[in-house]
This record gives C-alpha cells, sequence and structure tokens, in this order.
C-alpha cells in the first residue's frame, strides 16, 4: 500500500546528500586528531577505548583533552591548539598504548592503534571492555549481559539467554515452561526483540520453554526495559537487542555441549580479513519418545533445531561487512489413532546484512538489510474431522543511519528505515474454509537523536522518531528522551522518558507460543500508544558494587485483546472482528538492584515492587484489573560461588502469586440447543483476576568442575532446577461434571536435575 | 559522602564476612519458609454471587408457551442441589409487545409441582384482571418480555428477546469427502415423517463422507446444532486407543456444537460429535441474539475451555442480556433432519 508522502527512495537520496555534506572535513583553525583503535589479535574494533591527551610540557593544571571510541571503534578530537602531546589509548582488557604526537596549526591527524589484549583479572573474574558505556550511563532500565554473564546462572536443562534476563528485576516469567518476556509490567507482545538487528517474532522453541537463542552464538544481550532510545520502535514496552558473535580472526576454533535433550557445536576460522562463524543445535528427545511410544502411551514425537552463522569481512580501511542468518524449527506429530493426529510446526529465519561505512573521522554510515519469516502450520484430525491452521509473517526491510560527532559534546544520530510485511492467516475445519486475512503492509521510520554531554558529568540524549504505517495510514510522532548526571565520583542519577506506538498485534496463549500469530491492525481501531517515564539512581561505592533504585512509570491506551468469543467460523477479518479494542492500562513500580561484581562471590539481589493494570470496556464490566503477570513482589537472587576448579551457582526466586480469576457462583441452564440439562454445571466468575495463586518460589543450584577429555578443556556441569521441589502453581481447573471433586490445581515444573558438559578446543 | 562509610561497614559486617555459601543457605532458608504457603481448597474459590436469580427460558417459534425455570445461584464449592436452588412462589409472566412497547396480552406462569423451580404457562380465567391472555402459540418476529417477581416482591428480573424470522432446513446431503460433490440427497421429516430415519437414503456409514445441512440464511445473528442420539442402548461407533473407559463414561447422546454464524447457509457435522449407531435426529436452531451472546460467552457451550482452565483468562462473566439477574431469556426457531447411524465394517469386506 502506497502512503502519502513517503517515499523511499527521496529519502534514501535526501540520506545520502546529507552524508556527503556532513562528510566534509571541520573548518577552522585548531587541529583534529582521529583514528580508529583495533584488537591487535582479531582486528576488532574496541569500543569506548579512552583516548586521553595530554599538553606537554605539562602546565599547571595540565591541559587534557579526550574522546571515547565509538563501536567501530573510531575516536575524533577536535579543536586542538598547536603542539606536543603525550597520548593514551586505553581500555578494560588491553595494554594501555602511549605515544608523543605533534601536529601544528589546522592539522587533521589521522593515527590508528591496535590494542593487544590483556585480560584485567582481579580475583579470577576477568573484566572486558565495556562497549555499553554510553548506553550503561545514560539509560535509564538498560541491561547488558555478555555471554559470560548469561552462562552463569543455572539453567532450566538448557542455558538459555531469556531466561538468564527473567533473573533481573523488572523482567518475569508467565511460568516455569515460558521464555516469554514480562518486563514491567507489559506483555511479552510488548517487547521488541531483535537478533543481530533483524525482529523475531516469535523467539521460542518447545512451546516456550526455550528461547531461539542460542547461548554459543550470542556475544550479548541488551535490554531496554523502558523509556527506550529513538534508533528503536514499534513496541509499547521495551527492546531486547541480541547480537550474535563474530567468529575468530586468527585460527579455527570449536566449542560445543551437550545436555540431556539437546547437543550443540559451534565452529569458528579467519577468512580474508574478517572470519565466520557457524553455530547449530538440535534436540535428540526423538529416541526417547519413540520407545515410551511403543509402550502404548500417547507420547508426541518432537525435536527442534537452529542454526546461526556469521560473516564478517573488512572491504578496505572504511568498510565492514557482516552477513548473518538464523534458522530455526520446532516439530510436533502425534498420532492418536486412525484419523485423528496432531501436527505442529513452526519456526524463524533471519538474514541481516549490514555495512558500517567511515565516511570520514567523524561521520560513520551503517546500512543494514533484513529478513524476517516466521511461520506456524498446524493440522489436527479427530475421528476424520480435520482441521487446520496456518500463518505467517515475512518483513523485509532497511534501515540506514548514520553517526556524527563533528560538533564538540554532541554526538547527533539519524536513521531511516522502510519496511514491508506480509501477513497471512488461514484456518479451516471439517473441510469449511474461513476467509484468509493476506495484508501487506509498508511501515517506515526517520529518527533523529543527539546525546549531548555539556559537561564531565551530565549527559542528555534527545530524539525524535516518526513512524508511518500503511494498514490504516497511520503516523505517529514520538519523543525521546533521557539524561544522566553524575554526582561525585560514586553516585549517578538517571531520567528518562518517552512516547511510542505499536501497529503489530501478537495473539498468544499465556505459557503456549506454538501457534502465536501476528495480525496488523488496521483503520478500524487505534494502535497501541504508551507513555513511559523513569527515574533511577546509582550507587558505586567500589568496583566491586554497584547498587542502584530506579522507579518507572507507563500509561497504556489503544491495548487490544483477542474476542474469544467469536464464533469460530466468523467471516470478518478486521482487527474490530477479532479484538477487543480501546483498552488502557498502567504499570507502575520499584526496582531495587544490588550486584557484587568482583570476588570469588559474585552475583545479584533484585526486588521490584509492582502494580501494573488493564481497563477494556467489554471486560469485567468496564472495571480495571490486574493483568495475570501483574507481580506486587519479586525477589531473585543470582550468585555464582568460585572454589579452584569448581564454580556453584544459585538463583532464587520468590514473587506474588499469579494473578487468576475465581469462581463466585455455581448454576445451572439447561442445554438450550437439546432442552436436557447440561452435562456439567457452569460456574459464575467472581472479578477478573482477583484470586491470587500461591507464591511462586524456586531455588535453581548448579556446579560446574574444569576439567579435560583427550586433552581437551572440558567443563562438567550438573544443575538442579527447583531444588525444593515446590509445587508451585500454574492454574486452577474447577470440576464442574462432579462439584465433589476438589478443584484441580495444576502445578509447575517439579525438581530437575540435569547434567551435561561442554568443551572447546 | 558522610554516611557511606558507616553504610559499608554495615554491609561489611552483615554480609561481606559471612561465609558465602552460608549468605546464600540462610536466604534461601528464610524465603523458602515465609514463601511456601498452604493451599486450603475453599482460597481458590470466592463466593461473590450467590444467590442470584437465574431464569432459564427459550421461546420457539411456533410452538407453545415453555416452560420456564427460576433457581438462584449457589455458592461456587457447594455440590450442586435443583432443591435448594429452586426459587419458589414468584410471579412470572410473558408478554409480546408492538411495535412500541406495549404489552399485546401476557402469558402468566405458576409454578409446577415437581419443586424444581419449573413455572408452566397457564390461561387465567376470563375476566380476571391481568388483561388478555395470548394465543398460546410463539410467532416469528415477535418481541417478548420476561417480567419476575420474586415471593418476597424484593427482586424483580426482566428480560426481553424478539424471535427469529421462520427458518428451514432446505437439504440434507452427503458429500464426498475429497471432491466435496453431492453422493446422496438425505429424504426429510416433511417427505417421510419419521420414516425418514429408516430411509435407505439416510441410512449412512460412520465415518464415510460428510454430512451437510444446507438452508437459507433467516437473518438470524447465529444457528446453533442439537444433536440427538435416540435409540437408547445403540452400540457405540467411536473408537479410539487413546480413549479410556472412564472417557467412554461420559459419552451422552445428546450433544450441541458452538455458535456458528454459518455465513454460506450450510453447516457441516463432524464425525466426532457421533458415538453411537442408530437414528439421530439433527435440529439446527436459528437463533436470537441472546441466546448467541450466551453461548458464546459460556466457554463449556461454546468449545470448551482454553488454555489455563476454566480460571483461565476467557473465565469471565458470560453475556447474559437480563435486568436484575442472570441466565438465558432467549429464542430460536428450528428445523429437524433425521438419520440412521451405522456401525462401519470393521471385518474388511
Amino acid at each position: 500500500m502506497n502512503i502519502p508522502g513517503f517515499h523511499r527512495p527521496a529519502l534514501m537520496a535526501g540520506l545520502l546528500a546529507l552524508a556527503g555534506v556532513l562528510a566534509l572535513p571541520p573548518v577552522g583553525r585548531a587541529a583534529v586528531l582521529s583514528g580508529r583503535i583495533t584488537e591487535s589479535k582479531s582486528g576488532a574494533p574496541v569500543t569506548s577505548a579512552r583516548v586521553t591527551i595530554t599538553s606537554l610540557p605539562l602546565s599547571d593544571p595540565p591541559l587534557v583533552r579526550g574522546a571515547y571510541s565509538d563501536t567501530g571503534g573510531v575516536y575524533t578530537i577536535l579543536k586542538l591548539p598547536a603542539g606536543r602531546w603525550a597520548c593514551a589509548w586505553q581500555a578494560f582488557g588491553y595494554d594501555t598504548f602511549r605515544d608523543t604526537l605533534s601536529w601544528g596549526v589546522g592539522d587533521t591527524l589521522v593515527r590508528d592503534v591496535s590494542l593487544g589484549a590483556r585480560p584485567f583479572k582481579m580475583n579470577e573474574v576477568t573484566v572486558r571492555a565495556d562497549p555499553y558505556a554510553r548506553d550503561r550511563a545514560v539509560q535509564p532500565g538498560f541491561v547488558q549481559l555478555g555471554v559470560k554473564e548469561l552462562q552463569k546462572a543455572p539453567g532450566a536443562v538448557e542455558q538459555d539467554v531469556i531466561r538468564s534476563l527473567q533473573l533481573l528485576p523488572g523482567v518475569s516469567a508467565a511460568s516455569d515452561f515460558s521464555s516469554g518476556l514480562y518486563v514491567r509490567g507489559g506483555g511479552p507482545d510488548q517487547t521488541l526483540v531483535l537478533l543481530d538487528d533483524t525482529p523475531v517474532y516469535n523467539p521460542t522453541h518447545a512451546f516456550g520453554f526455550f528461547s531461539t537463542f542460542n547461548s554459543d552464538a550470542v556475544r550479548d544481550v541488551t535490554l531496554y526495559k523502558s523509556a527506550y532510545p529513538a534508533q528503536y520502535g514499534g513496541r509499547l514496552g521495551s527492546v531486547l537487542d541480541v547480537n550474535n558473535r563474530e567468529g575468530d580472526r586468527q585460527k579455527l576454533k570449536g566449542t560445543g555441549g551437550a545436555s540431556i535433550i539437546a547437543a550443540r557445536l559451534t565452529l569458528e576460522r579467519p577468512i580474508d580479513d574478517g572470519s565466520v562463524i557457524f553455530s547449530a543445535r538440535r534436540t535428540y528427545l526423538d529416541p526417547i519418545l519413540s520407545a515410551l511410544r511403543k509402550g502404548g502411551n500417547e507420547i508426541p514425537s518432537f525435536y527442534f533445531y537452529d542454526f546461526n552463522a556469521r560473516v564478517n569481512r573488512a572491504l578496505g580501511a572504511r568498510d565492514n561487512l557482516v552477513i548473518s542468518a538464523y534458522h530455526g524449527r520446532d516439530d510436533l506429530n502425534l498420532d492418536l489413532d486412525t484419523g485423528s493426529f496432531v501436527n505442529l510446526n513452526w519456526g524463524n529465519t533471519t538474514v541481516t546484512g549490514s555495512l558500517n561505512h567511515v565516511f570520514s573521522p567523524t561521520l560513520l554510515g551503517r546500512l543494514v538489510a533484513y529478513g524476517s519469516d516466521y511461520s506456524s502450520d498446524t493440522k489436527v484430525s479427530f475421528f476424520d474431522t480435520p482441521a487446520t491452521f496456518t500463518n505467517a509473517i515475512r518483513d523485509i526491510g532497511l534501515k540506514s543511519s548514520l553517526e556524527w560527532t563533528g560538533v564538540a559534546r554532541h554526538r547527533l544520530e539519524f536513521g531511516i528505515s522502510g519496511n514491508r510485511y506480509r501477513f497471512g492467516l488461514s484456518q479451516e475445519f471439517n473441510q469449511t474454509d474461513s476467509p484468509d486475512l493476506r495484508e501487506r503492509p509498508n511501515g517506515g521510520a526517520a529518527w533523529l537523536q543527539d546525546e549531548w554531554t555539556p559537561n564531565e558529568r551530565t549527559t542528555i540524549r534527545g530524539g525524535l522518531r516518526g513512524n508511518v504505517f500503511g494498514q490504516g495510514g497511520r503516523f505517529s510522532l514520538e519523543p525521546r528522551l533521557s539524561a544522566s548526571r553524575a554526582l561525585g565520583d560514586h553516585w549517578r542519577i538517571k531520567g528518562g522518558a518517552g512516547s511510542y506506538s505499536q501497529y503489530l498485534q501478537l495473539v498468544s496463549t499465556e505459557g503456549f507460543s506454538g501457534t502465536d500469530f501476528w495480525v496488523p491492525t488496521d483503520r478500524t481501531i487505534a494502535p497501541g500508544r504508551s507513555y513511559q517515564v523513569t527515574t533511577g539512581v546509582e550507587w558505586e561505592p567500589a568496583r566491586r558494587w554497584q547498587l542502584s533504585a530506579e522507579t518507572y512509570y507507563t500509561k497504556l491506551k489503544g491495548l487490544v485483546q483477542l474476542d474469544d468469543r467469536r464464533s469460530g467460523d466468523a467471516e470478518g477479518t478486521t482487527s474490530q472482528d477479532i479484538f477487543r479494542a480501546g483498552g488502557t492500562g498502567y504499570a507502575t513500580g520499584l526496582e531495587l538492584f544490588a550486584q557484587k561484581r568482583t570476588g570469588a562471590l559474585t552475583g545479584w539481589v533484585g526486588y521490584t515492587l509492582g502494580y501494573s493494570r488493564r481497563t477494556f470496556a467489554e471486560v469485567n464490566g468496564g472495571k480495571s484489573f490486574p493483568p495475570k503477570y501483574d507481580r506486587r513482589h519479586d525477589l531473585k537472587l543470582v550468585a555464582d560461588l568460585k572454589r579452584g576448579k569448581w564454580t556453584y551457582g544459585a538463583a532464587l526466586l520468590y514473587a506474588t502469586g499469579q494473578a487468576y480469576t475465581p469462581a463466585g457462583a455455581r448454576y445451572v441452564i439447561r442445554d438450550p440447543a437439546t432442552g436436557t440439562p447440561g452435562s456439567s454445571d457452569l460456574l459464575l466468575p467472581a472479578p477478573r483476576n482477583s484470586g491470587r495463586l500461591l507464591p511462586f518460589f524456586r531455588l535453581d543450584l548448579s556446579a560446574t568442575k574444569k576439567g579435560h577429555i583427550f586433552g581437551l578443556p572440558v567443563d562438567w556441569v550438573l544443575q538442579v532446577f527447583n531444588a525444593t521441589n515446590r509445587q508451585n502453581e500454574w492454574f486452577i481447573q474447577y470440576n464442574t461434571e462432579n462439584p465433589d471433586t476438589k478443584p484441580e490445581i495444576t502445578h509447575q515444573l517439579p525438581i530437575l536435575p540435569t547434567f551435561g558438559v561442554n568443551f572447546a578446543f | 559522602m558522610r554516611s557511606e562509610p558507616i553504610f559499608r561497614a554495615a554491609l561489611s559486617r552483615l554480609i561481606l564476612r559471612t561465609a558465602p555459601g552460608l549468605q546464600f543457605l540462610l536466604l534461601a532458608l528464610t524465603l523458602g519458609l515465609f514463601g511456601c504457603g498452604v493451599r486450603d481448597d475453599r482460597n481458590v474459590y470466592k463466593p461473590t454471587d450467590v444467590g442470584v436469580l437465574v431464569v432459564d427460558g427459550i421461546l420457539r417459534v411456533n410452538q407453545p408457551y415453555p416452560s420456564i425455570y427460576l433457581r438462584q445461584t449457589l455458592a461456587p464449592d457447594a455440590t450442586y442441589d435443583a432443591a435448594a436452588a429452586a426459587v419458589h412462589n414468584a410471579t412470572i409472566t410473558v408478554t409480546p409487545l408492538d411495535a412500541q412497547g406495549e404489552a399485546l396480552a401476557t402469558m402468566h406462569y405458576r409454578e409446577s409441582r415437581d419443586n424444581d423451580g419449573r413455572y408452566v404457562p397457564f390461561q387465567l380465567d376470563p375476566g380476571s384482571a391481568g388483561g388478555p391472555a395470548p394465543r398460546n402459540r410463539i410467532d416469528a418476529q415477535q418481541r417478548y418480555r420476561l417480567s419476575v417477581l420474586d415471593a418476597a416482591g424484593a427482586r424483580t428480573v426482566t428480560a426481553e428477546t424478539t424471535t427469529p424470522a421462520q427458518f428451514r432446513v432446505t437439504q440434507s446431503v452427503l458429500l464426498d469427502e475429497a471432491t466435496l460433490e453431492v453422493t446422496r440427497t438425505l429424504r426429510s421429516f416433511a417427505e417421510l415423517g419419521q420414516d425418514a430415519y429408516t430411509a435407505p437414503e439416510n441410512r449412512i456409514v460412520y465415518q464415510q463422507g460428510l454430512l451437510e445441512a444446507r438452508f437459507t440464511l433467516n437473518g438470524a445473528p447465529a444457528y446453533q446444532i442439537g444433536l440427538s442420539s435416540l435409540d437408547v442402548g445403540s452400540p457405540r461407533v467411536i473408537q479410539a486407543d487413546f480413549l479410556s473407559e472412564e472417557d467412554y463414561a461420559k459419552l451422552t447422546r445428546e450433544n450441541s456444537s458452538p455458535a456458528l454464524e454459518a455465513p454460506r447457509g450450510y453447516v457441516r457435522l463432524p464425525w466426532f460429535a457421533i458415538f453411537f449407531a442408530g437414528r439421530y435426529r439433527v435440529t439446527v436452531h436459528a437463533i436470537d441474539r441472546n441466546w448467541y451472546d450466551f453461548i458464546r460467552s459460556v466457554p463449556q457451550l461454546n468449545g470448551g475451555f482454553g488454555f489455563g482452565g476454566n480460571a483461565g483468562d476467557n473465565f469471565e462473566r458470560p453475556l447474559f442480556h437480563i435486568t436484575g439477574g442472570i441466565g438465558l431469556f432467549g429464542s430460536a426457531c428450528s428445523d429437524s433432519v433425521g438419520f440412521y447411524i451405522e456401525a462401519p465394517d470393521t471385518t474388511g469386506n
């Protein structure tokens, strides 16, 4: 669909013209020092390295200037007086490089530096360069975890990226079975999930038990819990940005592992001016399930697999090309009897190509082309009565951005993006098909952001994002703001706010993600909007400790809820037909976080006090109610203790019980179609979600021992999920056929000891 | 800051100098002890709506005025007791209304002797107060009002329904499952009366073909199918390894479909709705808005509960369209077809 006023070629031309203007060398008589900082071993850019230059001879006070390198390793220091300068390039985890340079009036000096890796060890804990220092400094609600941190926490059978994030304050799970992200009182559909800049529409395997992210392939994970910056958009709540890692640029390396259900293998090697990495993972439950089936049980066959690949290659001195891809599928088959079966197949495929270009020392460009495809295909037959349900979403897009540091104390970023969706939804029951939903809307966005550092202690990041969406001819303008100020050497205060919109809606069942599907909202209903404010204070009394407190408030409107009272053969496919629309709500809370980062014992304690409410005219008599994932109290403790070859891990979670709707009365009405007494009583619900399941408590433990097999270093891992075997409640089933029977309470996972081995070569 | 050393010293004493393993164990035990609540089954109920009047009455076009049940809700954790639920000595009337909402006549009801909350229509003596009695037949496209006043005169319930237009199943056919071509046209009650059940065209082998009932849409918001196995004691035809004897014991001879909008003027009968051999009567109901809204908002009547049990996300207050109480006061115009299900030949012949 064409959107008035939105012409991608024109915007691209404009962007290139702007790049040309911005790429001009700085004008004036002052000198400029710039260059690129790379890692000597791998050639990878070093982000957030600090460059400090001191005028010689030393004066009192000394004249000192400095800058940080950006994500491409590029740094620039402007407006330098002529003279001799002592220069130092330094970054955590690298040897500091020093040199003395001289320049004259108006000179432009380019000095590229390679830093040797020098793991900075402090009581066995390796401190690496922090490529997210800027975001960490200015963004409230910002969390960034490297792969080491992700692998520390005890997992549920397999290490999992999203399950590790669920151990942070403000992030929760629907259940033990869920790897969905419920961030600061929002649902999983309100979090934008990106893998190497590409949206992933159903980031789960095994009905949500595992995420799609293979932790062996992941470099780091960034979570913006709220008030996320202008380069992101399209979701009401938060952003999860997952980056796969680059392959080794020096030699062939391999890592892998096996657990009781799956095996993983990652291979990486250098190529000309770059590297390549390939990861694969597959479950091998099939033989076990097959054996159980032969015992006469109705056990399905099930497996999932996924692949990740990434190629990095430098194209000359100014360009770096990255191509990455992901493909994963889940498959479940259950043959019940002749004419009765269940077959589910679903999965994601993503492909991303990105090109980073250095126009000049002060101007960087980035172009990303991506494609993301999610499809789900369900075929069911009971007694020769077939039913099929298929859905797919394809998102193909192009993003381009520029980062300009030509003005001292400012970092200006500008970007545009355009994409085309293809939605498909079809269903058929008993050879009667319902009308298909086939939509191909266009989307687009342009954003501008300036990070201003008026002084050493203050950073202000302001942005504006404009979104267009073809379906319904939607347009939204979204201001974003975050700011931080250091108070002394140990304290920092932060604040952030923003406006957000969402044009896609996820239709899902909580706790079961195999048949999730996305549909665009059309002109029949208003899209979702949110307004967020967050504030925080951090205290870092010493390097080993960090404590923080954050508050958040999100106001929501234009929320939708699937209308499950709709007739199964209804033909309407507009948003108004599918959803109950016009919902409002809010989420607010306080997060406390204390982290011990170094020493034999590391870990954190996080606590969240949260309130979340939703209001729909057609639900609960129009009165507000808590969503199921509303948690008043949520406490998490994660600890990691090293003792020689052993590492012990523990994660403890305590939370207010999930909200549910209790039965308020019992009554009987005859079946109107037959005129006979119904086969069971009916229950009248009490106010929606006015009951609470028992508090959730879980303790997970792990022990890892370093050893060798055939000369290869290995980690033996023993994990105990739910070590206290606490019977956490999942949901309640009232028995209406036999009222003498007690309510049936379905519990979450019991104690689950597992073991595995990880290796590297 | 001045307070910093004090705070850090406190941290050191409380946390840093305790053995790391012990710190964690203590916290885990503390939270575990406080976190482990004990489930009392009564706690999962919340008796917010006990004692609410429940109306149960369906007006069927071309049929006499029906019985109407008046009961009340019981505690959610109570075993349902029909006698305890029955509401006695209430005053119930059903009144056909004209276009302006004025009463055309009034049908009065009195409690039956069953003592189960059933009220039956009766004609007042000529000349008594209460207005003229209507013809004892429900008309199509007619608005009716229900009024209920309990014995104490404290609680009133009112509701209205507008009956659907006349409705008729025009054709019943058996389709080829692969091609969807008509392989046979079934005989109707209009043609053969009760002999339709045993007419050769109406004898269908279980799971062979696809049964389709065709009709002309009459403007009703939805349709519902009622399915009755008439030969009590006839053998079971449904058979599957994954069904247990307990499952088989729950199979009933009276079943109904979810609400269907049937936008193309036909409904197809799923084979998983047929459990027994013998005579079957399929009734297609063109239903009014009250009936439609009620069954589509009660998960048990509309295809079962979704994920999360019946306390899950779709456990919502049904759409009753009743003032002062809950229940269903609806109407329908219905037509039926009959056929005979034969068990498949399992000998391979």
